[in-house]
């Protein structure tokens, strides 16, 4: 039989390793989440210890509030970074946008270790404010450039129009500028808000062991439980899951989707 | 009391680089006038509409609104409004919130004075103001829902406030951009090309629209077109413009009557365009044939345009005694209420004719034309003049290249003026190969040649030429060396 190429083909490799790296290793977490480490029969005992116990709940709680915090942050600092990249007038905008993509050549945990140093020289103790500083430091990237580029992609026809219609620039800013760039906002609130939650490097090496986040607990219990480092994995999941959800349902309008980065 | 409402006054714009976008301007715009200012792209247009609204500051000169300078005002404090070409509506928002955009900023302005008013005031007052407040926020919101209502029914799009503007077509989308600039009442509403994107027969309909709209509210419509019949259609004065400079203001009826220059009347209608030879009063050469003209106050054999409309040419038997020129007929298209002919004279000169007869091709006809129908003009420019400085023996820099030229009897370093003749301009196609070279700006077909404006940077080369060029081209520009001629006398 003759072998015909068919463009579908093409999209082969990348199935494979979806199904090999994704897809078969979600089924064994999904599957260990069910099965007892002690007896290793069928149970939903670690489900709901994941749901119930006072350790995990404590957890999701300061992973959401920690995630969030970080988003908001990186909102306060980048949406006016990226409000000044985007502006014409400013001359250095391509050197200050590289100056901001120049650290994310380090390797992360490198940047952790080295933030680490430079709370030890300056005698700061490692703690909750510690570790939020470096999710901050190291997810801030992630906000300006899905802002920036949105930004970037505003029609001046309508900052124009707002002032037209007796906008001072305080009001284009809010009541167009801002509104128009909500899809960047969305994507760069996203990817700081999933790998925040997700963690466990930044906050292992920058907190001193004074607090843990979901991805912290699900690294240490993976040791000693395997089912319920698998439920929590599931958990986290849903909540990312859900928050993607949420950020789709303001990306409904035709014209706004595609902003961003995706 | 005067009643201009919008005075420039020697207004320039020149963008970094140096471009020359509009070139000391001056215009006055009486109050409820529909002025429409047209042009080619690249003439300024634009550039004048956006310095009015302020979304462009002039390099010099000053724009006044009632008697008072504008310059130093930002645009949200003008009292005018702007319907942009693109619509520009709001993406985010629903046709009632585009509308109201502008009401509801003035509404908060109020407010926010308002409360400042409160801080201020003390003791009994203050119970009046705080209920003052009060009434002018119920107050206002109803306003605003009445206002949007009546700007809706007015652009023919009641019942649409919940509509999304993204669900509208290109028309209704520019009715409600219309809407959104008219509910503020401005004094004066700018108009930037907006039916340049509809197609022809919505465009027919909302210039018949806005005209309708123009009178009934008698405020100040300036409006940006490239479309002379657009602008002959809607206006109360026409501004024609070319190259950042006013050509001629006047009335429809005026500039299409008695267009000042060859320029206006190629841009608007058509026309055929001569050069020509006033031999005395009312008596004009072309076409190596002389016509009997009414024309008077013309220097004895001065080069002059001679510009008739093509449905004042009459065709006539070829052995008709009466008929100036006689030719043959190159081409004949039927163009529903006419036929449009090209009939090309013994002499080889071109016209467009005009005419409810047909004839065929390759008929010799007869060519007639009254006197009061051609119309002479005075030649803006006769040669190329420049100011140049000489560089060394034998080369002269001016006109945006460095030239070889006979320099005997000048110095290095020299200020001198040059003269080269339109003939004498060669045209190459490729602009590097060219002493200098630039882009065609203006093509006007002269009967047996075609006349070109090229520019070069600041300067601009009028060529005479037998290539047919087309807008935009980049050309070169090659003058021999004997055809340039040197003059002392240039200022430092």
């Amino acid at each position: 039989m003759k072998f015909k190429m068919k463009r579908s083909y093409l999209a082969m490799p990348y199935a494979v390793y979806l199904t090999l790296l994704v897809f078969v290793p979600m089924l064994f977490i999904v599957y260990y989440a069910f099965i007892s480490d002690k007896t290793g029969g069928f149970t939903f005992s670690n489900i709901i210890r994941a749901l119930s116990s006072s350790e995990s709940i404590g957890t999701f709680f300061y992973s959401i509030l920690y995630g969030a915090l970080t988003t908001v942050i990186c909102f306060v600092i980048g949406y006016p970074v990226a409000y000044i990249l985007s502006q014409k007038k400013f001359k250095m905008n391509k050197i200050i946008v590289v100056l901001f993509i120049i650290p994310m050549w380090v390797n992360f945990l490198i940047r952790t270790l080295a933030l680490k140093s430079i709370f030890y020289s300056m005698g700061i103790t490692l703690g909750k404010g510690t570790a939020l500083f470096g999710m901050v430091y190291d997810f801030l990237p992630f906000m300006i450039l899905p802002i920036y580029t949105t930004l970037l992609k505003v029609d001046k026809n309508l900052i124009e129009a707002s002032e037209d219609l007796g906008a001072d620039p305080r009001t284009v800013l809010f009541k167009t500028i801002l509104p128009l760039s909500v899809p960047g906002i969305i994507s760069g609130a996203l990817m700081v808000f999933m790998p925040s939650i997700s963690t466990y490097a930044i906050t292992d090496t920058l907190s001193g062991g004074k607090f843990q986040l979901l991805g912290s607990l699900i690294n240490r219990s993976y040791f000693n439980n395997m089912g319920f480092s698998s439920a929590l994995a599931i958990v986290m999941l849903l909540l990312i899951f859900l928050s993607m959800l949420i950020s789709y349902r303001f990306t409904d309008k035709e014209e706004l989707k595609g902003g961003g980065l995706w | 009391m005067s009643n201009i409402i919008i005075e420039l006054k020697n207004v320039s714009k020149t963008f970094t680089g140096g471009n020359n976008v509009v070139d000391n301007i001056s215009l006055k715009i009486k109050k409820g006038e529909f002025v429409t200012l047209l042009g080619p792209s690249g003439c300024g247009k634009t550039t004048t509409l956006r310095m009015i609204a302020g979304f462009e500051l002039p390099t010099s000169g000053d724009i006044f609104l009632n008697g008072k300078s504008i310059i130093n005002t930002p645009p949200h404090l003008r009292p005018v409004n702007t319907v942009f070409q693109k619509y520009a509506l709001f993406p985010n928002y629903n046709v009632f919130d585009n509308i109201a955009f502008g009401l509801k900023i003035k509404s908060k302005r109020t407010l926010t004075e308002k409360k400042a008013e409160l801080k201020k005031t003390s003791g009994e007052l203050r119970e009046s103001v705080k209920s003052q407040i009060a009434e002018f926020k119920t107050g206002s919101k109803q306003e605003i829902i009445k206002k949007v209502k009546l700007a809706l029914k007015m652009v023919g799009l009641s019942d649409y406030e919940k509509r999304d503007v993204n669900s509208l077509s290109g028309g209704q989308q520019q009715r409600v951009a219309i809407a959104r600039a008219l509910v503020n009442e401005p004094e004066v509403l700018l108009l930037d090309e907006p039916l340049g994107a509809l197609d022809l027969k919505l465009r027919k309909e909302m210039q018949l629209e806005l005209k309708e709209m123009h009178k009934k509210l008698g405020i100040t419509f300036i409006y940006v077109t490239h479309d002379q019949e657009e602008a002959l259609t809607m206006s109360d004065t026409i501004v024609v413009m070319k190259d950042g400079v006013i050509q001629q203001v006047g009335t429809p009826t005026d500039t299409y009557n008695e267009p000042i220059n060859a320029f206006v009347a190629n841009f608007i209608g058509e026309s055929n365009i001569f050069d020509g030879v006033m031999l005395e009063d009312k008596s004009v050469r072309f076409d190596n044939t002389v016509f009997e003209c009414t024309d008077i106050g013309f220097k004895k054999n001065e080069k002059v345009d001679v510009v008739i409309r093509p449905e004042d040419i009459y065709l006539m038997d070829v052995a008709n005694s009466n008929a100036h020129v006689r030719g043959k007929i190159i081409s004949s298209i039927f163009k529903g209420v006419h036929y449009e002919m090209s009939v090309l004279s013994e002499n080889k000169c071109e016209y467009l004719v005009q005419d409810t007869t047909r004839w065929d091709v390759g008929e010799e006809v007869g060519i007639f034309v009254k006197p009061f129908d051609i119309h002479i003009m005075k030649k803006p420019y006769t040669s190329n003049i420049f100011e140049g400085v000489i560089e060394e023996d034998g080369k002269v820099n001016f006109g945006g290249g460095i030239f070889d030229a006979d320099t005997s009897g000048f110095a290095a370093g020299e200020n001198v003026w040059v003269k080269v003749s339109l003939n004498a301009v060669d045209v190459i196609d490729d602009k590097d190969r060219g002493t200098t070279g630039g882009e065609v700006t203006t093509i006007l077909f002269k009967g047996t040649h075609y006349h070109i404006d090229i520019k070069c940077g600041n300067f601009i080369y009028h060529v005479n030429t037998d290539v047919q060029w087309d807008d935009y081209d980049q050309v070169g520009i090659v003058i021999k060396p004997e055809s340039i001629k040197l003059f002392k006398g240039a200022e430092k």
